[in-house]
């Protein structure tokens, strides 16, 4: 066995911790107290290659496979949620989609965009009716000449305000449903009848902006489906599947954060004569942090080298979101206990870390839904087919 | 322009804590970086190298070395050359300068002579304002520290400079080939592109490894000039004392203090 990550990742980690920290730590607390998406460093991570950290350098990316991914996510997610967040909608699910299932052709169109930053993504599959119920969606596509006319809503999308090409699942025949009627397309933001609402107020990621995207009558040519006609679910589905294990490396990432503020404040902290890191109930909760931390960490790591190993992943892409979104939160939560009630301050980071980690447990399928995904993975390898 | 930088790995100075009191180093980590003032050497050569220019990086050491030289290709170098040797690693400033100069004549016989010499003013570990000069010297190159910025002259075969002497910012200008030291933070080093660091580490990065024998680098050449007889912390610094108070109060306290002296 070996548990070293190779040298070119090792490089790209300290590569990228050094933008971070010069480039992002001293936007972070702006992004999220104006909400404004700050695209000046967006152009520029485009520049350096981390909006195609993952995907193959014949089509522009970086060619570092999931674990350089997970990498990124990793420490984009210690300093910036909000950056995290619009670069893992952009990565993670709106180009990987198109990675794993587009045509050559299609992929040749927008993949160097995309992989440069010159695009921005988008990936929407939740509409008003259709959250958890992935299969319940009502945007149609209807053909007419050599387009499709693509008309209903989607919801909670990130990237949606600010996105140049969106993915979008839409049903082409209605009767078959989700599972062989829905049909994948890529929709660009400038085509007519387009149109994304306001970000909506969260309690978290105020940098990620989150919208509602309307279709009125949106005319996309027939050579933007991306993948099989009538096996867009498909297409989404596998996309998530892969998406969890980099969601899982960016929870890993705001633990991380967690846990080093702690390890600082507790140094720094006097109270009854002596830094509080002598207390053994505030040791307590930083064993107990720095423990799940390392569980993560070789989750995700082992998970993203079954990735890029080819390897059966699903099982473990759905730990890797369920296990870091708990651990994030937890980790957090006890950080803000630790620092007492300047963990409660604006001015402080651990305040903006506790509203920016609670998403985890739901975007990007429920932790219901990982807990269904395993456990129904877990029954198939026992011979048990369990149906959503 | 063919360029060539010569870099130097130092211990991260994040990897260590300095007990002063127990007269002590402790090292926490073993992590090694470019030395700061490296990198803005080789942020120089990147942007003065031109379109038929070369960047060739040169270091001497082992891993570490090596490491360092791999992310001057990831930041857009064309060539790297690494000396491997471990007596090299921590040989004194006079021994690495003949190591380089032996190399830049190895460099002039494969691929063109090189027409300007890039390195850090200071290191973060010895600082012995060494090896520059001493390289300049051996060459009969002419050379200037510490320069502030640094552009081709109209003439060719020209550089000029400028640097900060004795309180003043002076330009001075000199005939290629040339060595020069670069000051710290005197530029923004670019940030290496993903993909850059990934085919840097890769099998086929353009990085060539060559040993004391291959450049005829004797033990006699290896031995070193400088002996440590041991080590002793630099005196602590004083603090600076603060004075508050209107303009006028401070000029007086200020003219006080000078009487004083």
């Amino acid at each position: 066995m070996n548990f070293d990550l190779p040298t070119e990742h090792v490089a790209l980690r300290r590569m990228i911790r050094e933008f971070c920290e010069e480039e992002l730590r001293p936007r972070a607390r702006e992004v999220d107290r104006t909400g404004i998406v700050d695209r000046e460093v967006l152009q520029f991570m485009g520049e350096i290659g981390l909006f195609g950290v993952p995907f193959p350098q014949s089509y522009g990316g970086a060619g570092a496979g999931e674990t350089g991914y997970c990498i990124l996510m990793e420490e984009l997610n210690r300093v910036c949620p909000s950056t995290a967040t619009i670069i893992g909608a952009h990565i993670g699910i709106a180009t990987m989609s198109l990675h794993l299932d587009g045509s050559p052709e299609l992929k040749a169109r927008y993949m160097p965009g995309l992989c440069s930053g010159r695009l921005i993504g988008a990936f929407a599959l939740t509409e008003p009716g259709a959250g958890s119920d992935a299969a319940n969606i009502q945007l149609r596509a209807t053909l007419e000449g050599d387009s499709y006319i693509l008309d209903g809503q989607k919801m909670w999308i990130t990237n949606g305000p600010i996105a140049d090409v969106v993915m979008v699942l839409a049903l082409t025949d209605a009767s078959l449903g989700a599972r062989g009627g829905a049909t994948c397309f890529v929709v660009e933001a400038n085509t007519p009848g387009f149109s994304p609402g306001g970000p909506e107020r969260k309690m978290g990621l105020h940098g990620s902006p989150t919208s509602v995207l309307n279709f009125d009558e949106v005319r996309v040519p027939r050579e933007n489906v991306l993948g099989q006609f009538g096996l867009g679910f498909v297409t989404f589905m596998k996309t998530l599947d892969i998406g969890r294990v980099s969601l899982g490396a960016a929870t890993l990432g705001g633990a991380e954060a967690a846990l080093e503020a702690s390890l600082r404040w507790v140094k720094a902290r006097t109270q009854f004569g002596r830094p509080i890191a002598h207390m053994q109930s505030i040791q307590f909760m930083l064993a107990d942090m720095a423990t799940d931390v390392e569980a993560l960490r070789s989750l995700v790591y082992r998970t993203a080298w079954l990735v890029d190993n080819g390897r059966p992943f699903v099982k473990e892409a759905g730990m890797c979101k369920l296990l870091g979104s708990e651990t994030a939160s937890r980790c957090i939560d006890r950080a803000l206990q630790i620092h007492g009630a300047l963990g409660l301050s604006r001015d402080f980071e651990i305040e903006r870390g506790w509203r920016d980690a609670r998403i985890a447990e739901i975007f990007e399928g429920t932790n219901e839904i990982q807990r269904i995904v395993i456990a129904s993975e877990l029954l198939q390898e026992r011979g048990l087919r369990i149906r959503p | 322009m063919n360029i060539v930088v010569l870099l130097r790995a130092v211990r991260d100075p994040r990897s260590f804590s300095v007990n002063r009191k127990a007269q002590k180093i402790f090292i926490n980590r073993e992590t090694f970086m470019i030395n700061p003032s490296d990198r803005n050497a080789l942020e120089v050569a990147l942007r003065l190298r031109g379109e038929t220019g070369r960047v060739t990086a040169i270091a001497a050491g082992l891993d570490v070395a090596e490491d360092a030289l791999r992310q001057a290709l990831a930041a857009g170098a064309d060539r790297a050359i690494l000396i491997a040797d471990h007596h090299l690693q921590h040989a004194d400033g006079a021994v690495v300068a003949r190591a380089f100069m032996r190399l830049l004549d190895h460099i002039g016989s494969h691929g063109g002579p090189a027409e300007l010499v890039l390195l850090g003013a200071e290191a973060l570990d010895a600082d012995l304002a060494q090896v520059g000069p001493r390289l300049a010297a051996g060459l009969s190159w002419p050379f200037a520290g510490d320069c502030l910025a640094i552009e081709p002259t109209d003439k060719q075969d020209g550089i000029q400079v400028v640097v900060k002497q004795a309180g003043d910012f002076r330009r001075l200008a000199a005939d290629l080939p040339a060595v020069l030291s670069v000051a710290r933070d005197s530029n923004r080093p670019r940030y290496a592109t993903a993909a850059g660091v990934i085919n840097a580490y890769s099998g086929d990065a353009n990085l060539e490894r060559l040993d004391c024998a291959a450049l005829s680098f004797t033990d006699e050449d290896l031995s070193p000039t400088i002996e440590a007889r041991g080590h002793t912390f630099p005196p602590e610094r004083e603090y600076g004392r603060r004075f508050d108070g209107t303009a006028a109060e401070l000029a007086a306290q200020l003219k006080r203090m000078a009487a004083s002296q």
